[in-house]
């Protein structure tokens, strides 16, 4: 039987980047990484990143599966749509 | 310790007990990855580029534009503003200084800022309050917290005065002039402006964004030689980063002259004909 592998992506910290804009900076990091219906662990550092994350699927194209925190990672498991 | 009356910031345990008490206002590079998303319930906008900038000049706003701001999100002269923001308060800090330039006292920032508040677990919403106008009016504007090209280009082998860039070291050395995300931002020249010590605003905070220590702060900056006896001007890219720095340097160590240079490296790189370290 084929094992599901579902992909990993470490954003990092999306704070510490100088005026930019978080909905690009996800779209390019992580959407657009992504084919219709795949699913993604995606893994960041930074609370506020997280949150963005969390409450974007709909601008983005993307359901949010989970999202809970681990010690100081953050993770949001995403489908795109 | 400072009382919260006298400290310049407020920490998020405090804010939640008294968010019915004070104008919290949540400063976003990027509302819509923000404020749009989840707010401080009560907090009111300010949208960094939008509100604070006066296009098409290269400005910040002027005195009606910071009245006409003010009264459209319901402040009076005598309100406590809290400003947090996006971004590590970098805007935040940016909007403090525009505060402080048109004599709003009664201002202080959110400790940590959105991250912070987050981090904690603090109630988020994304009703936005409808408040009603005011009549605010500046009663007079501090221009001595502000200074240009030409008084940085004077004061350039000034013993009195002190350059702090808080850019990152790459940034800092020329190796780059922009974050690779935004190439159209970059300077034509990289470098820093000559005599310059790199204190990057970063090492001013812990890693939850909270401001370390008093203590800390001063031995930081002492040690780069950046002292109280000095004029202070600090400076990064286009500004935001800078006013956290100067946020430090004026308010949280009482340094007397602290100056940001908000022109900054986008300006001072595309000059043509100044001197430049790299």
């Amino acid at each position: 039987m084929e094992e599901k592998q579902i992909r990993i992506i470490d954003i990092g910290d999306l704070s510490i980047i100088c005026s930019t804009s978080r909905l690009g900076e996800i779209r390019r990091r992580v959407i657009e990484n992504l084919r219709q219906g795949e699913e993604a662990m995606v893994l960041t550092s930074d609370p506020e990143t997280w949150y963005s994350l969390a409450n974007l699927g709909d601008e983005l194209g993307y359901d949010v599966l989970e999202s809970r925190r681990d010690g100081n990672s953050y993770i949001v498991r995403i489908r795109r749509r | 310790m400072q009382s919260v009356a006298e400290s310049p910031i407020v920490e998020p345990d405090w804010l939640e007990k008294n968010l019915d008490k004070v104008k919290v206002v949540e400063v976003d590079y990027d509302p819509a990855s923000a404020y749009n998303i989840g707010h401080i319930p009560g907090a009111l906008l300010i949208d960094w580029k939008r509100d604070l900038n006066r296009y098409p000049e290269r400005d910040i706003i002027d005195e009606e534009g910071f009245e006409a701001l003010m009264s459209r999100l319901g402040i009076s002269n005598d309100d406590l503003v809290v400003l947090y923001g996006d971004y590590n308060n970098w805007f935040a800090a940016f909007a403090y200084w525009v505060f402080k330039i048109y004599g709003h006292e009664k201002v202080k920032i959110l400790n940590g800022g959105r991250k912070k508040w987050i981090e904690l677990g603090k109630p988020l919403t994304k009703e936005v309050p409808q408040p009603k106008p005011t009549s605010y009016k500046v009663a007079k504007v501090d221009l001595t917290i502000r200074t240009s090209f030409l008084d940085v280009l004077k004061n350039l082998r000034n013993p009195k005065v002190v350059l702090v860039d808080v850019r990152s070291p790459a940034e800092y050395r020329g190796e780059i002039t922009a974050p690779p995300e935004y190439p159209n931002e970059a300077a034509q020249r990289g470098g820093h402006i000559p005599g310059a010590v790199n204190i990057p605003w970063a090492q001013s905070v812990k890693e939850d964004g909270t401001f370390k220590s008093v203590e800390e702060l001063r031995t930081l900056y002492e040690s780069r030689g950046v002292t109280k006896d000095k004029e202070i001007i600090v400076y990064c890219r286009i500004g935001e980063r800078a006013a956290h720095t100067f946020f430090v340097l004026k308010e949280l160590l009482g340094y007397p002259k602290v100056r940001l240079y908000d022109g900054s490296w986008s300006e001072w790189g595309n000059m043509v004909g100044v001197p430049i370290e790299k």
